[in-house]
């Protein structure tokens, strides 16, 4: 499971690491449904991060506005 | 005693007055001040006139002069509409008067015409006397070389509660359409005539005593007629707006006045509503920087989450591809171990005795990606075996 106590910048780090090694050629294919999980969880998070963040940007918008 | 000639008075009177009406029959053009003037119920004006060589020299001359109601009637309006002005204590005028002796109010002037233009060109060249020594003196840029807070809200307004403009002004500024809130504070003082320069500078003084309390001095006062505004192209009144340590804004009189008190603020408007109008664009041009600054800020958020958006896209497509290569590459793997067995499928390689070797979650190819200790993990045809190297040997040892 993804932590979400992770921030958006943890978890693109992670996301980076996780890419990385899936990337890979001499992986074994046996990990790679597990690390593509964690890595399909923290694209997730992150989307959901810049999402929040778009929301909050509308928000700040309206309030000038 | 009886030798003397004895005349009463009136004879003596009557004497005077045959010997001046008598040299002085005609008609003559003076230059004068008044010095003051009332009006009869009757209609008849008298005035008080004087002559002075200059503004600092003692008076050198008195007379009372007259304009009979009949002629006033004539001459009121013709001046007042040439001069934009009544005729007033402190102005100077061209006359033409008839001299008459009267054994009861001895000498007076009777008026019998006027020269507006004359008057209007007095107080042109008082006015341009003015501009010069106050430029001479580098007054008139002073108050204008001071910085304007960016959002001037506490507002110090010299005025009159009852001068015309001033509630036109207050109601304009504070119900302005955008709803900017401003602290005004009236110093009242009076806007017109002779004293209202000395009563300015004094509400002047009391505003530089409590100076960090505001943010600009608001001078203001509707139109009115010439003279009445005259007092704002006194040099003194001037020269301390000139001087004053936070920024003057006058709006005084009507679109076409321009006075030297004017000039020598920092900023001048046409009237106390352009005044109040000033203070509200300022501000309205503070929110448009603002709206502005905003908008740039807005997108560039906007350009940085939809970058941040297309990374994880493109991470998203990386792995989707590095796991097919994956698959494809053990596949590729196992078809070549079937050909070289000539097994028909991939397990059918693995039940022939053949194995993959894992150590750390990557395949093992050589012997030399093994120590003794080591946990590799064996991929054989019916499962998966973990087992620990107790020994190797290369082929070449």
């Amino acid at each position: 499971m993804t932590k979400t106590e992770l921030t958006y910048k943890e978890a693109l780090e992670k996301l980076q690491e996780l890419v990385t090694a899936i990337e890979d050629p001499e992986r074994d294919p046996e990990s790679l449904p597990d690390d593509v999980k964690k890595a399909q969880e923290l694209i997730g998070l992150c989307r959901k991060y810049l999402r929040d963040f778009d929301r909050k940007l509308d928000g700040l918008t309206r309030e000038q506005g | 005693m009886a030798d003397k000639v004895q005349l009463t008075l009136l004879q003596l009177q009557e004497q005077i007055r045959e010997s001046v009406e008598g040299k002085m029959c005609g008609k003559y053009w003076v230059k004068a001040e008044i010095s003051d003037i009332k009006n009869h119920p009757a209609g008849h004006c008298y005035l008080e006139l004087l002559d002075k060589p200059s503004e600092q020299e003692p008076v050198t001359a008195r007379a009372q002069a007259i304009i009979w109601a009949s002629q006033y009637r004539l001459i009121k309006p013709y001046f007042e509409t040439s001069t934009g002005s009544p005729l007033a204590k402190g102005m100077h005028i061209l006359i033409c008067v008839q001299v008459q002796y009267s054994p009861l109010y001895s000498v007076s002037l009777i008026v019998t015409d006027i020269d507006p233009s004359f008057t209007v060109g007095e107080q042109e060249v008082k006015r341009q006397k003015t501009i010069i020594r106050l430029r001479e003196e580098g007054m008139l840029e002073l108050n204008g070389s001071l910085t304007l807070p960016s959002l001037p809200v506490r507002v110090a307004v010299i005025s009159s509660e009852s001068a015309a403009g001033y509630s036109d002004f207050l109601r304009h500024l504070h119900f302005n359409e955008y709803g900017y809130t401003f602290k005004t504070e009236l110093f009242g003082a009076l806007m017109q005539g002779e004293g209202a320069p000395s009563s300015i500078i004094r509400a002047l003084e009391m505003i530089a005593e409590r100076r960090d309390e505001f943010d600009a001095v608001l001078i203001i006062r509707g139109g009115g007629s010439s003279h009445d505004l005259s007092c704002f192209d006194d040099y003194e009144l001037s020269l301390n707006i000139a001087q004053f340590p936070i920024p003057v804004i006058t709006g005084i009189g009507h679109e076409q006045d321009y006075h030297v008190a004017d000039m020598a603020a920092h900023t001048s408007v046409k009237t106390p509503t352009a005044a109040a109008d000033f203070l509200i664009d300022i501000f309205a041009g503070e929110e448009q920087q603002l709206d502005y600054l905003s908008g740039i800020i807005r997108q560039a958020l906007s350009k940085r989450i939809s970058n941040e958006e297309n990374t994880l896209s493109q991470y998203s497509s990386r792995i989707r591809t590095a796991y097919r290569l994956l698959l494809n590459s053990h596949n590729h793997i196992l078809d070549i171990l079937e050909q070289r067995t000539g097994s028909n499928s991939s397990s059918e390689v693995l039940a022939k005795g053949y194995a993959m070797l894992f150590k750390e979650g990557k395949r093992i190819r050589h012997a030399d990606e093994m120590e003794p200790g080591d946990i590799i993990k064996i991929v054989v045809s019916s499962g998966r075996v973990f087992a620990t190297v107790n020994s190797k040997q290369n082929d070449k040892d």
